[in-house]
């Protein structure tokens, strides 16, 4: 199964194949997840965004065209668009609810350090305008080239490299006021 | 305006971002799964119900299914029973009827004038 293509897998599960569900789903869940945990900053509300986009990943399985889009962008876009209507709903976000740290063996003070610069990466990006928030995500943490962002966002590559220039000066701005604090101070020396 | 420095610095938060992807939380995995399967058995129960209905199926429902299928061979049977080996008054009274057995036939069972004659009568 681990060999198959996502469009192989998608094809299985739609003739009921559920081996082909479970493999897609450990192929694109976390990325799903993690993606709308960076662009909401709340976990329970990611959670819930991941599991209806998967949830619309099989409703659309048996009518799915081959050669159309990618799995995976799709799953972006999808995951995306829930999220901005969710953002658009409620304006506020919830930061005491942080994602847990994949990496076990950091010690508590760093950890707590990361969890800082984490929040303060979090928080700024929050207050960008959705689209520049959504490529500047997909572009610098996710790591899409700007292609792929276009096909997400439906924007050419050239307007996904001018969201994410404003984007990254915007960030910029909100996050030189904590820089000493957070420990960047040297970063880049 | 974006700076080599500045593209550092926000690297440097990118980095540790990249670094700290969230773990999905335990159990979303099986929902995600369990709902993959919930889906199946849904368009599975879908397609059962707009399924073409055979012919034999379609004489079945207009019958009234199984039950009133039963029924009405019972009653086949009984009639084809009755007709190879009838129980004595059937067959006596069928036979008086067709005029079989030379008795005299009941007034009750023929009509002593006909239609041509009571037109005669009546001129």
């Amino acid at each position: 199964m681990t060999d198959q293509s996502d469009e192989d897998l998608l094809a299985a599960y739609a003739s009921g194949n559920q081996a082909a569900a479970q493999a897609l789903t450990l192929r694109h869940a976390g990325r799903v997840f993690a993606h709308a945990m960076r662009l909401l900053g709340d976990r329970a509300e990611a959670e819930d965004v991941a599991q209806d986009a998967m949830l619309k990943l099989w409703r659309i399985a048996p009518d799915w065209r081959s050669g159309e889009a990618q799995v995976s962008t799709w799953l972006y876009r999808v995951t995306a668009n829930m999220c901005i209507d969710r953002i658009r709903k409620r304006r506020t976000t919830n930061f005491d609810d942080l994602p847990e740290m994949a990496d076990d063996s950091a010690s508590v003070i760093e950890t707590m350090e990361q969890k800082e610069r984490h929040e303060a990466l979090q928080d700024a990006l929050d207050q960008l305008p959705d689209r520049q928030k959504q490529a500047v995500v997909l572009r610098h943490i996710d790591g899409l080239s700007n292609p792929e962002i276009g096909q997400i966002m439906d924007i050419t590559p050239r307007a996904v490299e001018s969201l994410t220039a404003r984007g990254k000066r915007a960030l910029t701005a909100l996050l030189s006021r904590k820089r000493e604090e957070l420990g960047y101070d040297h970063a880049g020396e | 305006m974006t700076t080599p420095e500045n593209d550092d610095f926000l690297e440097a938060f990118f980095d540790d971002a990249k670094k700290s992807a969230p773990v999905v939380p335990d159990g979303l995995m099986a929902r995600m799964i369990a709902d993959a399967q919930a889906e199946t058995d849904r368009r599975a129960q879908i397609a059962v119900a707009s399924a073409p209905k055979s012919v034999w199926s379609q004489i079945m429902g207009a019958v009234g299914g199984w039950p009133a299928l039963a029924g009405l061979s019972a009653a086949t049977l009984t009639g084809v029973w009755i007709g190879l080996n009838p129980p004595a008054a059937v067959s006596d009274t069928m036979a008086q009827v067709m005029g079989q057995d030379g008795a005299v036939v009941s007034d009750y069972l023929f009509d002593p004038v006909t239609g041509f004659e009571l037109a005669m009568l009546e001129g």
